[in-house]
């Protein structure tokens, strides 16, 4: 059976996850299991491999699945400690002293690295395009091991590379040195003068190790990408490295490795090679060249380019022969029914291979179909690193398991008479592949002994004294099980050929005059490539972390980008953002927000009887305020109904509930958010004619903005409680504490300047949400002097002070009245992606933003998760409701959590680590930081500012709320506190919305 | 980087388009392994090895935070490339100004100059501060030398000459190669009896204040014969170079200050040479003052 965990938003790159699989798949009681991302093209492996299970099918681009077939309920369990455990022991890796600094955006990179020069990208092919030019935007060379990049986005990127006369390694590039630093799947090369342009895998890896091991060196080994020679890119990279290395000063000779090329780009890259001052050998993998092209010296096997390459890089006289004879004595050879199988983990040495045995048994020409690269009467020479044998699992130079189960199988076979294999040390690769396979081909030579059959396990290791891995220690391994090992692949599979009888034999090659095609001067370099290869990168590293390991072992600077697709992977928020992204003026815009944001001077003036300021309120129509987006009776939560109820008792509408009910159900009554009249209302929001409101005008143009003042805790209108109770108090309200605070508010100075007291308050702990105490009390600071100079009675004044005094969230409203009073002047212009509102009604969530004008861009609301009263749980909380969201809006509350480390265990949050984890996370998805309110917590940077929606829909980061939970029924009242996020739909149904407003479809 | 000077020596004994690997670093200074001749590089602060370039101060510095032993070098075209993990290096010794080391072009005043020296020997107590045992073999060694020296300046018996050619040989044997570090003792005597032994009998015109300066070549001849895989890299390029007829800069500064007559001048010198190695440079003067028959044993 088939067990199936979705981990939501846990973004995790494919390498972790491939050998997260591998250990998942060595518990007991796991008959198999695959753990990846939930990307379309990853539910293909699922299925592919009988593993989609419906969780699974339905999981996101950014969850994380696991499906584990088992036979044992239990399993589970084990299998998900063993991943927290894998995943836990990454995290801690990452940060180990030494770990170099990470980054979560390309902003964020570039700031770490300013002067950063190349991006090493190793990350799916289906995001990669525009990252690869966004890397290329920024004036960073590429080199990208990511394959799986469409042929057209490759022509397109090394074109844009080569004007701005950058350099793009890749795409699929396994491997390449600059400025002797290991880059990606690579052997550590003794520097040297002997510079390599190459395709991109084991070529480069075969050349460079032999040349070490001859005694020579090199600084650069440029990856290009198999496809560079391919007609369409016409060897763009391959170009641009040419003419760098040939003004490359330590760099004394030019060596080319190329995959099977197009035959005029092939031509192409003879004639500028030609026109170099330095001496140049190149192989071309398939030909088989008669005869040395004018200064160009060409090779046949990768021994030989690189035997060449040293004779040349040593001012020796190149042989015409470069053959050296094998130390093996075949006595015997295998009979005629016995074949040579190749399983390699390196593509270009399977070629070569395949080349090798084709040419000396004169079989025509290699092939390349579902990863094998000959296949002729019984002769089978397969690339175990093709896709057909990779997706889904690590590749073979990482996990033996392919090769080790085709060695026995062919191993099994009367026919099987030498299998030829390499075995590839480096970074990236396996940590001791020698003592991996040296076990299988022990165990195989005995089968084979034991059935009277002689078998030969022929192999190469490609590797260096400076590998990671002991390249001596690995042939000896390899040895001693049996295996005869060869210095080069070349040999190993001439040793193979031996067996049969076969002795391959090289042509005398001499020099064939060449006359230059294209008489224009080489091009100069530019200054960026040749700034790239003469000195050490300085990378940000997008992608496989343990990339960096190479990178700052030899003296490269590094930068971990931790990317994560963006949008969570969704291709048509990814679309609107790229697009988006070509729009210039959109940022000049959101700054013209933020600076109004930063302009506004909310003063609290007034408290008045809301008909007398809001017209929509002083009509014929009964007209309730509620909370959020526009919402229907039929739709409303019981608190928000219950608010209703006591409304319209409050008005004196119906006598009774059930009256009430009757009336509110009847149509009779208008529902309007508070929003569209300049008020906002907290949780239900519910505010009616005569219900006392506090007036905010915001100096900056005039801007009035109304909220009902806060009732205290306990049973209280706003979370839906009614009876006479808080209908007494409301009234109270309306008609003492409101005018007395009217009064009083007249006789200051123009009101309150609520910027002055919000500043104050932050640095005494509030985050005005949750905590209004130090605002609140500043508050009673200022108003209380001037209630007592009021004319109201005694009484009426001590009575409005202790009100006060008690009612420690009496802020909250205030700071709602400001919010709305700033967020009302920002939207007087309509431009700009920022958030003008967030608000919720109890049934769906709603956003506005500053360039759509009114539209409402809603989605079904969350539950608040927090902690509840004694006697209450999750099961009694109703979804989120209020407009107290408008202080999420202009940047406090969970946008400020680090402002009030006091608050974080109340709303759930945990420590102060988890706080300052909150804010950190906000800043990602906003324009900047306001000035005007500091945390002093926060290292006295200013509270977020400008929430964009671009940012939300790209980091899937939506703000987070902090918030009081009302009981699901009406009535009852507040039951705990919490956090609220706000729900990306809304977010990316305005993207949709902003990007059509610039045509973008 | 640039290159200030360079020996003659050393200039004599490059060869273009020679490459060869680094051999050695220490603290402000590295040797580099070139087709068989070893390479000094050392810095304008410090006396010029006669093996030797040398570069600014705080170019060493940038070098040596990078280089390691083993690296690939390749002299081509007058500049030098150190290829490093870490990074490539690039030396250009065309602009360097060629500085003679050559021993000969200082002046021997008899009577006065070993007066001079000897003064400032006596009180070194020099056989307490070298890196060889003074050992009844030690001391045999060194006056076989004396009396070698003493065969050259006073002339003598065929038999008498051939005993003390004899002798000096076996001290050569004895010496060679004997100590510990890059370079041992014993040659660092020998660097420094050479030295002295071309001194007192190199110069043409001074040749006929002594009966067989002719004789002193055969010291060079044995050495030259004997060397071959007997001791250090390090140590072998410096012998060749004083069988040559070269010495190192500090030991020209010495030969100056001999010749200026100067006994501050020549104190000075010689606390520099005392400085330099563990034991070396106290072996090298050891070595110096028996080719002027100095009686240490």
């Amino acid at each position: 059976m088939l067990k199936t965990v979705i981990k939501q938003n846990s973004y995790q790159d494919s390498i972790n996850l491939m050998l997260l699989t591998n250990q998942i798949n060595t518990l007991e009681g796991v008959a198999q299991s695959q753990i990846m991302m939930g990307t379309d093209a990853n539910k293909e492996i699922f299925s592919a491999a009988g593993l989609l299970t419906e969780e699974a099918q339905n999981a996101n681009p950014s969850d994380m699945v696991i499906v584990v077939e088992t036979e044992d309920d239990a399993v589970m369990d084990t299998v998900l400690a063993e991943a927290e455990s894998f995943l836990a022991d990454l995290s801690v890796k990452k940060t180990a002293s030494g770990a170099p600094s990470e980054a979560s955006s390309w902003e964020e990179a570039v700031a770490m690295l300013p002067d950063a020069n190349m991006a090493l990208f190793s990350i799916p092919g289906e995001y990669a395009a525009p990252e690869l030019e966004r890397a290329l935007d920024l004036g960073l060379n590429v080199f990208s091991f990511t394959d799986n990049v469409a042929l057209e986005d490759e022509v397109r990127l090394k074109q844009k590379a080569h004007e701005k006369g950058l350099l793009f390694m890749g795409p699929d590039c396994g491997t390449g040195v600059i400025s002797s630093v290991p880059i990606a799947f690579t052997n550590v090369i003794r520097p040297g003068n002997i510079g390599i342009v190459g395709a991109s895998g084991t070529g480069i890896q075969e050349v460079t190790c032999m040349i070490d091991r001859l005694g020579g060196g090199c600084v650069h080994a440029i990856g290009t990408g198999g496809r560079d020679l391919n007609k369409k890119v016409g060897a763009i990279t391959v170009k641009d490295a040419i003419v760098a290395l040939e003004n490359h000063d330590p760099t004394d000779v030019i060596c080319v490795i190329s995959k099977p090329p197009a035959p005029e780009v092939r031509d192409e890259v003879i004639d500028l090679l030609q026109k170099c001052s330095k001496p140049v050998v190149a192989i071309f993998i398939g030909e088989k060249p008669e005869a040395h092209l004018g200064k160009v010296h060409l090779a046949h096997t990768l021994e030989e380019c690189a035997r060449i390459a040293v004779d040349l890089a040593n001012e020796e006289a190149v042989k015409k022969n470069y053959l050296v004879p094998l130390d093996l004595d075949v006595t015997e050879p295998l009979t005629s029914d016995k074949t040579v199988i190749g399983l390699y983990s390196g593509g270009t040495l399977a070629g070569e291979a395949a080349m090798m045995v084709t040419e000396a048994l004169e079989l025509g020409s290699i092939i390349k179909e579902e990863g094998f690269m000959l296949r002729h009467g019984g002769y089978d020479i397969i690339d175990l690193g093709d896709d057909i044998y990779t997706q889904g699992r690590p590749h073979p130079m990482i996990d033996p398991a392919v090769r080790i189960r085709m060695m026995k199988e062919y191993a099994a076979k009367p026919t099987t008479g030498v299998i030829v294999f390499d075995c590839v040390l480096g970074y990236g690769c396996h940590p001791d592949m020698a003592s991996a396979l040296a076990p299988t081909i022990a165990e195989c030579k005995e089968m084979a002994k034991s059935e009277g059959r002689q078998l030969e396990f022929v192999g190469t290791v490609v590797g260096t004294q400076n590998d990671p891995q002991d390249y001596e220690r690995s042939i000896k391994i390899l040895e001693d099980a049996g295996a005869i090992m060869e210095p080069s692949n070349a040999m190993a599979v001439r040793a193979a050929l031996a067996f049969k009888g076969i002795e391959f034999a090289e042509k005398n090659r001499e020099v064939q005059a060449y006359s230059i095609k294209d008489t224009t001067p080489l091009p100069e370099p530019s200054e960026s490539v040749m700034e790239l290869l003469n000195s050490k990168p300085r990378v940000i590293n997008v992608g496989v972390e343990s990339f960096n390991e190479p990178l700052i072992a030899y003296g490269a600077e590094s930068v971990q980008f931790s990317w994560k697709p963006k949008a969570g992977g969704n291709k048509r928020m990814i679309h609107l953002l790229n697009e988006l992204d070509k729009i210039d003026g959109i940022d000049e815009a959101n700054q013209r927000i933020v600076e109004r944001f930063k302009k506004s001077q909310p003063q609290l003036i007034d408290v008045v009887v809301a008909k007398d300021a809001i017209p929509e309120l002083n009509r014929e129509k009964k007209t309730i305020l509620h909370a959020g987006p526009p919402i229907t009776w039929e739709n409303m939560q019981g608190p928000m109904r219950g608010s209703c109820i006591g409304a319209a008792l409050f008005e004196g509408w119906a006598k009774t509930e059930e009256e009430a009910v009757e009336l509110l159900e009847s149509g009779e009554v208008e529902f309007m958010p508070c929003h569209h009249v300049h008020a906002v209302g907290p949780m239900g929001g519910i505010t009616s004619a005569n219900m006392a409101v506090l007036v905010v005008k915001n100096l900056a143009d005039g801007t009035l903005a109304y909220c009902t003042m806060n009732e205290g805790i306990g049973k209280v209108l706003r979370f839906g409680a009614y009876n006479e109770e808080v209908i007494e108090r409301l009234y109270w309200m309306a008609d003492e504490l409101g005018p007395i605070l009217s009064k009083a508010l007249k006789l200051s100075d123009g009101g309150i300047n609520l910027n002055v007291l919000i500043a104050r308050a932050i640095t005494q702990g509030d985050e005005f949400h949750q905590r209004n105490m130090a605002a609140t009390l500043n508050f009673l600071k200022e108003i209380a002097p001037l209630i007592v100079r009021t004319d109201a009675s005694d009484a009426a004044k001590q009575r409005v002070i202790q009100f006060l005094a008690d009612t420690d969230q009496f802020f909250l409203n205030i700071m709602m009245a400001m919010g709305k009073s700033i967020v009302d002047y920002v939207r007087k212009e309509q431009e700009g992606c920022v958030v003008s509102t967030l608000s919720r009604n109890g049934y769906e969530f709603g956003v506005r933003v500053t360039g759509l004008g009114d539209q409402w861009f809603t989605a079904p609301v969350n539950t608040p998760v927090g902690l509840y009263f004694t006697g209450f749980n999750e099961d009694d909380g109703c979804p989120d409701n209020g407009d107290s969201a408008i202080c999420e809006t202009v940047g406090v509350g969970g946008m400020a959590m680090v402002a009030a480390p006091g608050v974080t265990r109340f709303v759930g949050a945990g420590g102060f680590e988890d706080a300052l984890a909150i804010s950190n996370e906000m800043e990602r998805i906003c324009v900047t930081h306001n000035p005007n309110w500091t945390i002093p917590t926060w290292d006295f940077k200013g509270t977020c500012l400008g929430i964009d929606i671009r940012k939300v829909v790209e980091t899937g980061i939506t703000p987070i709320i902090n918030t009081g939970i009302a009981h699901k029924k009406a009535g009852i009242g507040q039951v705990g506190a919490g956090t609220v996020r706000a729900p990306l739909a809304c977010f990316e149904k305005a993207l949709e919305a902003y990007a059509a407003k610039f045509g973008i479809e | 980087m640039r290159v200030s000077s360079a020996s003659n020596f050393a200039l004599k004994h490059l060869r273009e388009d020679v490459s060869g690997s680094i051999h050695s670093v220490f603290d402000s200074s590295f040797n580099i392994s070139l087709g068989g001749f070893l390479l000094h590089v050392g810095t304008t602060d410090a006396p010029l090895s006669c093996l030797g370039i040398q570069i600014a101060p705080e170019d060493m510095c940038r070098v040596l935070e990078i280089m390691r032993v083993e690296d690939k070098a390749i002299y081509h075209k007058q500049r030098l490339v150190i290829y490093s993990m870490l990074g490539v290096t690039s030396f250009d010794l065309g602009e360097a100004t060629p500085r003679s080391t050559d021993v000969v072009s200082y002046s021997f005043v008899p009577g006065v100059t070993d007066t001079h020296l000897f003064s400032s020997i006596e009180k070194l107590m020099l056989p307490t501060r070298i890196g060889l045992p003074w050992t009844p073999e030690s001391k045999r060694a060194l006056s076989s030398l004396v009396r070698f020296s003493v065969s050259c300046l006073e002339g003598g018996t065929t038999w008498s000459s051939e005993a003390s050619v004899r002798a000096m040989r076996s001290s050569i044997e004895y010496l060679l190669g004997r100590g510990l570090g890059l370079t041992p003792s014993g040659d660092d005597v020998l660097c420094g009896f050479g030295t002295g032994l071309r001194y007192l009998y190199g110069s043409p015109e001074l040749n006929k204040e002594f009966k067989a300066p002719e004789l002193s070549q055969v010291f060079f001849q044995e050495l030259e014969h004997s060397l071959p895989n007997k001791t250090t890299a390090v140590s072998e390029g410096y012998l060749r170079a004083v069988i040559e007829g070269y010495a190192n800069e500090d030991y020209l500064s010495l030969l100056a200050a001999l010749q200026s007559g100067s006994s501050k001048a020549l104190n000075h010198v010689i606390a520099a040479i005392l400085r330099v190695g563990h034991t070396s440079g106290a072996d090298s003067l050891l070595g110096f003052s028996t080719a002027f028959c100095y009686p240490f044993a």
